[in-house]
């Protein structure tokens, strides 16, 4: 009997042991942890133990590289742009373009303006404007087009483009410097003949060029006559569907563990300023809901960034800071609108533009982007979210009832006031309208949200509207019914 | 093999490590050992001593480990509101009066007001030029808000003007952060002083850790804020020096 007790006694003994070893060695490690990282202990956070931060899951960079515009001509001087489907279409192009990098002994050659508008217009053709500028090199290395060694020729394209002038040739223009290339084959190896006749065949609208309309010399195509799909729609910013809790969890992502110790500052307007440091890192939200966040740039590295690395950069980050939803978890349909080559502090890098869609058209703001990102030499130092939701009506097809012709015809006296301030009193000259016309360097339909308006009115709602861009610089909006004039921005 | 030695040797090689392990991180979490921050403390003395910094022993703080940030809210007085409760303060004071009692007339005024809060530090009264002044500083929680100030000024024994240049501490962050030790202040103010030419010695008259708001202006436009540990070095009579006291 004694035997037995003293057995259990020392199996009991045993079992506590055991437990004491295991608390022991597991408080070790923990020590051992906050030795190594020399924390205290309040740095100890058990909800990220329990629920450790999400993984953001980006999205790839062909979901937003879209063409800005597709043309495509039968040769008779009318063009088709596309309006759906543009992913799909330069998927299929990319596919074609590839299959043309494969051929060998390719020609380069530099061609004149003229010769490229007169193939493009007075050929079956198809353009593929992409609204920025990209290395021509890393535009192949991306799209993995074999470079032949006359590529290096080319600096940069904007747009690609295929004609039945010569139709086993590539035609390349690279905006920015007004040089235009044709890169020639031993024969037409592509598809993109089909492609063109397809578009031409679809319903899209028809765009002349506003010297066939307005009679005055400028290549820029404008519709004459279209649609759109949606009518008004009303809108909310990001921040008026989110919460309070949202903004804060946005504001911390950009400071991580320092976020307890940064300045806050609320000024009289209701913009709240966080700020690390010195103003290495500041995040300001906006009353009027906008975000923005800008980091000193990092003078020690060096590098010679790429420009889809920079931009593979901006999605992760975009991701990681605010996804690539609204507050209340609405996927958001962006594109790349616009991108450029940037400089700070000596270093190099990009600035990327992200466009919002409303149904098949872009959304316009009259100050502001959806989102803006700057990419410095790999570290991103500017990021601003001016992101709004909407609801769509029921999809019809409304006759859009000005004419873009008539509309600059008409309001040819405002937009000149617009470019020149000074002419405000002036009488309004027959000059004035030649110098409009020949200065539109883009026209299109689109959506109007104004934020300058918005706060005073009672119903926040976005209008279809024609989109002028003159001179690069200035964009002014016009009522698609109306043809009154909404509002003007200057772009940067 | 007899595993009940062999685990008798592990808890005790395990004890013996957690303590150590405890006892270096305590010391890490608060500070050095006596001895090594006294070592410290003086061969700083000693180093500004060699670059024409004189700061005495006594004058140097014990290190304060960490501090969190201090939300404020800018707080400004109507002109009216100062020019009506000045024509309704009744109490005139005697030529004679002391500077006591300058203090509590204008704290009675500040009350009257609906302006006086606890962490209101009467700084003192000093007379210039025939008026007497009486300032207060802000201390929340033992922490001092230095650019915060508020004064009254008496002329003829009556309150002629208020003036201030007003943040009013809120709340004190949840989370506190590691901060900078004052050896190290000392050896940044000295390096600061060494950017400027001068040929006299420097006389350390204060230093203490105060809360301050970095580029505070009055008319800023900037309705809430938030003031951060800084070392504030006072020194020459009059001069100051301030040093972000949070670690990086």
């Amino acid at each position: 009997m004694k035997h037995v007790a003293s057995n259990q006694l020392h199996n009991r003994i045993e079992k506590i042991k055991d437990v004491i070893l295991v608390v022991l060695f597991l408080t070790a490690i923990l020590l051992l942890y906050f030795f190594w990282e020399n924390q205290g202990f309040e740095s100890l956070n058990l909800s990220e133990i329990v629920n450790p931060q999400e993984e953001y899951e980006s999205i790839p960079l062909d979901e937003v590289i879209v063409p800005d515009n597709i043309y495509a001509s039968s040769g008779n001087g009318v063009h088709v742009k596309v309006y759906s489907g543009k992913r799909d279409l330069w998927k299929r192009a990319v596919a074609e373009i590839r299959k043309f990098g494969e051929t060998s002994g390719i020609f380069v050659g530099e061609i004149t303006k003229e010769q490229y508008l007169d193939a493009m217009s007075g050929y079956t053709s198809v353009q593929f404007d992409l609204g920025y500028e990209v290395p021509f090199s890393q535009f192949c290395d991306y799209y993995k087009v074999t470079k032949s060694q006359n590529f290096d020729t080319v600096e940069g394209v904007s747009t690609i483009a295929w004609s039945g002038a010569s139709s086993e040739s590539l035609f390349i223009v690279q905006e920015q410097k007004g040089k235009y290339y044709r890169m020639v084959a031993d024969q037409d190896h592509t598809q993109l003949r089909a492609m063109a006749e397809e578009i031409v065949a679809s319903e899209d609208a028809s765009y002349y060029t506003i010297s066939e309309l307005m009679g005055v010399e400028n290549t820029t195509m404008i519709p004459w006559e279209t649609s759109v799909s949606y009518g008004p729609l009303s809108w909310e910013s990001e921040r008026q569907r989110g919460t309070d809790e949202d903004v804060r969890e946005l504001a911390q992502s950009f400071f991580g563990e320092n976020f307890d110790f940064i300045r806050r500052m609320v000024d009289t307007k209701g913009n709240v300023t966080y700020m690390y440091g010195y103003g290495q890192k500041t995040f300001i939200t906006y009353a009027d809901g906008s975000f923005e966040y800008k980091e000193e740039v990092n003078s020690s590295t060096s590098g010679a960034p790429t420009f889809y690395g920079s931009l593979e950069t901006a999605l992760e980050y975009i991701a990681a800071h605010g996804s690539w939803s609204t507050f209340d978890d609405q996927p958001i349909s962006l594109f790349l609108s616009r991108a450029k080559a940037v400089e700070q502090n000596k270093q190099k890098g990009y600035r990327f533009e992200f466009g919002l869609m409303a149904g098949d058209l872009p959304v316009y703001y009259d100050q502001g982007v959806p989102l803006a990102v700057e990419v410095i030499n790999g570290q991103l130092t500017y990021y601003q979210r001016n992101l709004i939701q909407y609801d769509l009506t029921e999809e019809q097809d409304i006759s859009v009832q000005t004419n873009a012709a008539n509309v600059i015809a008409s309001n040819y006296n405002a937009i000149y006031r617009l470019i020149h301030p000074e002419a405000a009193t002036m009488a309004p000259k027959e000059a004035w309208f030649d110098e409009v016309v020949v200065g539109i360097t883009d026209l299109r339909l689109g959506y109007f949200r104004s934020i300058n308006n918005s706060a005073e009115a009672e119903v926040q709602e976005m209008v279809p509207a024609w989109i002028v861009t003159v001179n690069n610089n200035l964009r002014v909006f016009f009522d698609v019914n109306s043809g009154e004039l909404l509002g003007s921005r200057t772009l940067h | 093999m007899d595993w009940s030695k062999a685990k008798n040797i592990l808890i005790a090689a395990l004890l013996i490590t957690n303590l150590v392990l405890g006892m270096a991180i305590y010391r890490n979490i608060n500070g050095s050992g006596g001895r090594e921050q006294e070592e410290i403390k003086q061969n700083t003395i000693l180093l500004l001593q060699e670059h024409g910094i004189l700061v005495e022993e006594d004058q140097v703080p014990e290190r304060i480990e960490r501090l969190p940030v201090l939300s404020v809210r800018y707080r400004t007085i109507s002109e009216e509101s100062i020019a009506l409760a000045i024509k309704d303060f009744q109490d005139v004071l005697e030529p004679s009066a002391s500077k006591e009692e300058y203090c509590r007339a204008a704290e009675r005024l500040l009350r009257g007001m609906g302006l006086f809060q606890e962490f209101f530090v009467c700084e003192g009264c000093r007379e210039e030029e025939g008026s007497y002044v009486v300032s207060y500083g802000m201390e929340f929680e033992e922490q001092y808000l230095d650019n915060s100030k508020l004064k009254v000024v008496f002329r003829d024994g009556k309150p002629a003007e208020i003036s201030s240049s007003w943040a009013e501490p809120v709340a004190m962050g949840q989370n506190k952060k590691r901060v900078l030790p004052a050896s190290e202040a000392l050896i940044r103010f000295m390096t600061i002083l060494e950017q400027e030419t001068r040929e006299e010695t420097i006389h350390v008259d204060q230093m203490r850790l105060v809360y301050w708001l970095e580029g505070y202006t009055e008319n800023g436009g900037v309705s809430e804020d938030t003031a951060v540990p800084y070392w504030c070095i006072q020194y020459d009579d009059g001069a100051s020096v301030h040093i972000a006291a949070y670690a990086e």
